[in-house]
């Protein structure tokens, strides 16, 4: 990044975007005047506007007022801090600002010396500016008004309120007439003239320097900015830098102010440094050298070697900063002994580094998978169905065809004087995408009186009245519900989902075991399609889902302890299909396919040998068979001779 | 089952499943290091089963630990429930002896030793809000009383007086 780097970048950048001038925050006023848009202040620095503004160079005005905010000893900026600028607390208290520049114009002929008009100038710009003056879009809803004006010489003083100074600032710059006018006062940044004529020299100097410096202190071969040693550096010596806390404090910040403002895109900075160096920097914190993170946020190779930091804590504020930081380095910094257990801190920080001291602290493929869109990190899989001895199984083929065909027999089959049955209607529940369901209309008239919906049903008198307990009062219920056909659990399986757990606890009938004995947790989704309804309305096509908990009793032995059944409107069976695993292999087997590339048969051949005998991945294979001559024989000697030195990375 | 106050089942058990189940699908999307919390200990029985038993669209997990860690990898994640339901499952759930400050008596302290199974079914929004895919899901869970649960004040009184033991979860659309 040397200044002819950067000159040649912010080239670059000028012919890619074809005619600049296009795009410069150029464009003229009413009067056919050319006006040119002040920066704007969250620019300041880096703005391309401002510096293309000036003739391409990346001289800016607002790189120099930065370069003095910041390393500049005395307060020859003249302007507020960065931040809120403090408000005017009287809205009554009037300043006075200075316009120059503007002696020379086409309206300076005038008998007034164009002053009226550029008052009338100046008022106008500034209602069209600011926030104080605009309501509902353009117009505006007040005019500034400049209360009084005086010129001394080629000076206009206007006095205009206090509270509208910052409106002018903005049309600072603006080119009136043919000229471009400069307006300073309390309040107003930059563009003054004692930077502009009484001593521009420190600003350029300071940034040469500065500049210089990234140049000495950049590879671009390796695209890694040096920063290490800094106070060792003789050129920032020589110019006193380190010499007081105050720019030695500002040093760093300046520094890094300058290296943004040579990028006109955060991309572009991101392909021209992809690592910084901050060793032997003797740092305890990273408290003086933290807006690396801000300007820098892309790094992938960081050096913190040889520093003073106790512990992890002296880098808080970069945890979760640097997102793709692949290797970092802290080595000879006191924490490795103070603070066991650092790694493990530093690797949740920052989630894509691989490389820690130089040693691997996790895989391409754990890279890798964080790169991927963010999924639901597991496949829905088919059906946990763990029976025993088909109890399960034998009770969910009898159960179906029994509640189509006898519900009374089912009942009296499975359920006992304790079995509890509700019903619950989602009446929310989505539909099937892939069918017209979106747009049929649902009734729930046979099913709504019963449902036992606890999200609307509140009180606890309903709640009590609708679950169902024993063989009579569960088939009286279910009498009253619409008939069924459910999907044949012998062809159409595809449209159940069924799974089973066991499930401890079931209460045992025989009261011998209070807390329970061993039953099973069976839950069920599918469809059904109504054979009649009891409202007499037409019949439809549902979704339900069920939950059985079984335990042993009643005639069978096996009994239904509860009987929860959800029923909503047809959702279809797509959900229920396994998801194929995807994209996994396939990124997987990349690089190992872009290493066969360009091989002869005879050598694919050999290649899959050594990895075979081996067990090398292709990668180390093809490097071990390169070395060997393509020989096979050769080649797992050179195996044998470096396995002992060989890491797991080698291997598949 | 019979001799026990119905309605005092009723209203207590959902009540449990109520709170606990809407602060679980909080915690699903909002705080997912405390999902673990929801979740029994870890025990083998002597039949070599174990609980909890998460079944997570045919996933099996066994430790609330292992849901916490599949959840915090999650993308983001909206649940709405748009219906509940819940039964009690066994009255006598845990041993009268376990109930901490209880009677210890065989048929008292009800309200604290019930266990639940309870069905929960709505939609879940995934990946990203408003943008991401709307699935369907159906999700039961079985609930068992808190064995560390206590009454009055303390830290064991802000313990969850009930926990997941078993629970299985599908898309359904």
């Amino acid at each position: 990044m040397t200044a002819s780097a950067v000159k040649r970048s912010s080239d670059n950048f000028a012919h890619h975007r074809g005619g600049a001038a296009k795009r410069r925050n150029l464009r003229t006023d009413r009067d056919g005047d050319l006006v040119m848009e002040g920066p704007k202040r969250d620019r300041i620095g880096k703005g391309p506007s401002a510096s293309r503004g000036r003739g391409g160079s990346i001289n800016t005005a607002a790189l120099q007022r930065e370069v003095l905010r910041h390393v500049g000893s005395d307060n020859r900026t003249g302007g507020p801090p960065r931040g809120p600028r403090p408000k005017s607390t009287a809205q009554s208290s009037l300043s006075e600002i200075k316009i120059t520049g503007w002696a020379n114009s086409k309206a300076s002929t005038s008998p007034d010396r164009g002053v009226s008009s550029l008052i009338t100038f100046l008022e106008k710009h500034a209602s069209k500016r600011g926030s104080l003056f605009r309501q509902n879009g353009r117009s505006p809803a007040q005019t500034a008004k400049v209360r009084s004006s005086r010129v001394e010489g080629d000076n206009l003083y206007i006095t205009v309120p206090s509270e509208e100074v910052s409106v002018y600032a903005k049309i600072n710059g603006f080119v009136f007439a043919g000229q471009k006018i400069t307006i300073t006062g309390d309040g107003i940044r930059g563009k003054s003239p004692q930077i502009d004529n009484a001593s521009p020299e420190p600003a350029n100097d300071i940034k040469q320097i500065f500049q210089d410096f990234l140049g000495r202190r950049y590879n671009a071969d390796s695209k890694l900015l040096s920063l290490n040693a800094l106070a060792s550096d003789e050129e920032l010596r020589a110019v006193g830098i380190f010499n007081t806390t105050t720019t030695q404090s500002k040093f760093f910040p300046a520094l890094m102010k300058i290296c943004e403002a040579q990028f006109q895109t955060a991309q572009e900075k991101k392909d021209t440094i992809e690592s910084v160096t901050l060793a032997e920097n003797n740092l305890s914190n990273i408290a003086p050298v933290t807006t690396l993170g801000q300007t820098f946020p892309d790094l992938k190779n960081l050096d913190l070697s040889g520093n003073k930091f106790e512990s992890t804590s002296a880098m808080i504020g970069w945890r979760h900063k640097f997102r793709h930081l692949e290797h970092l380095i802290l080595s000879n910094n006191p924490l490795e002994q103070s603070q066991p257990g650092w790694e493990v801190e530093i690797l949740q920080w920052f989630p894509r580094l691989r490389m820690l001291n130089g040693a691997q602290v996790r895989t391409e493929e754990q890279v890798a998978q964080l790169n991927q869109p963010k999924k639901v990190p597991l496949l829905v899989r088919g059906p946990n169905f763990e029976d025993d001895g088909n109890i399960a199984q034998d009770f969910i083929l009898k159960f179906f065809a029994g509640f189509d065909g006898d519900r009374t027999a089912l009942a009296n089959t499975y359920y006992d004087a304790t079995s509890t049955f509700s019903l619950n209607v989602n009446t929310h529940a989505i539909r099937d995408p892939t069918k017209h369901e979106m747009f049929k209309k649902q009734s729930w008239d046979a099913y709504i009186r019963l449902s036992r919906n606890l999200k609307h049903l509140t009180h606890p008198g309903p709640r009590s009245a609708r679950k169902f307990q024993g063989p009579q009062e569960i088939s009286k219920v279910w009498s009253q519900l619409p008939t069924t056909q459910h999907p044949s659990l012998a062809t159409e399986f595809h449209k159940w989902s069924i799974d089973c757990i066991p499930q401890e606890g079931v209460p045992d009938p025989s009261g011998q075991y209070p807390q329970g004995v061993g039953g099973f947790l069976i839950t069920i989704h599918g469809e059904y399609n109504e054979t009649s309804s009891a409202a007499g309305a037409g019949t439809m096509q549902r979704s339900f889902d069920r939950t059985f908990i079984l335990g042993p009793g009643g005639p069978t032995g096996v009994r239904v302890v509860s009987d929860l059944w959800t029923v909503r409107a047809y959702g279809g069976f797509a959900a229920f299909k396994p998801e194929e695993p995807q994209q996994n292999q396939v990124v997987a087997g990349v690089p190992q396919i872009a290493i066969m590339g360009g091989l002869t048969p005879e050598q694919e051949v050999l290649l899959a040998e050594v990895a075979r005998a081996t067990g090398m991945n292709l990668k180390y294979s093809k490097e071990c068979l390169d070395t060997s001559g393509w020989n096979l024989q050769n080649a797992l000697a050179t195996f044998e001779a470096h396995r002992a030195n060989l890491g797991p990375e080698a291997f598949a | 089952m019979a001799q026990y106050d119905q309605f005092m089942l009723t209203t207590v058990s959902a009540e449990a499943a109520e709170n606990l189940l809407d602060a679980y699908y909080t915690a699903l999307q909002g705080s997912r290091h405390t999902i673990a919390s929801y979740y029994c200990a870890t025990e083998k029985n002597p039949d070599g089963k174990s609980v909890p038993t998460i079944v997570w669209n045919g996933n099996v997990m066994n430790t609330g630990q292992e849901v916490q860690q599949t959840f915090e990898v999650m993308p983001y994640t909206h649940y709405d429930v748009q219906s509940l339901d819940c039964h009690v499952l066994n009255p006598t759930a845990l041993a009268p002896e376990k109930v901490v400050g209880g009677s210890g008596e065989a048929d008292k302290d009800i309200e604290r030793r019930l266990s639940i199974v309870a069905v929960v079914n709505g939609s879940v929004r995934l990946e990203e809000p408003k943008e991401g895919p709307l699935r369907g899901f159906s999700e039961t869970f079985v609930l068992v009383p808190n064995p560390e649960k206590a009454l009055g004040k303390g830290p064991k009184a802000e313990l969850k007086g009930w926990l997941i033991q078993n629970q299985n979860f599908r898309y359904t659309v």
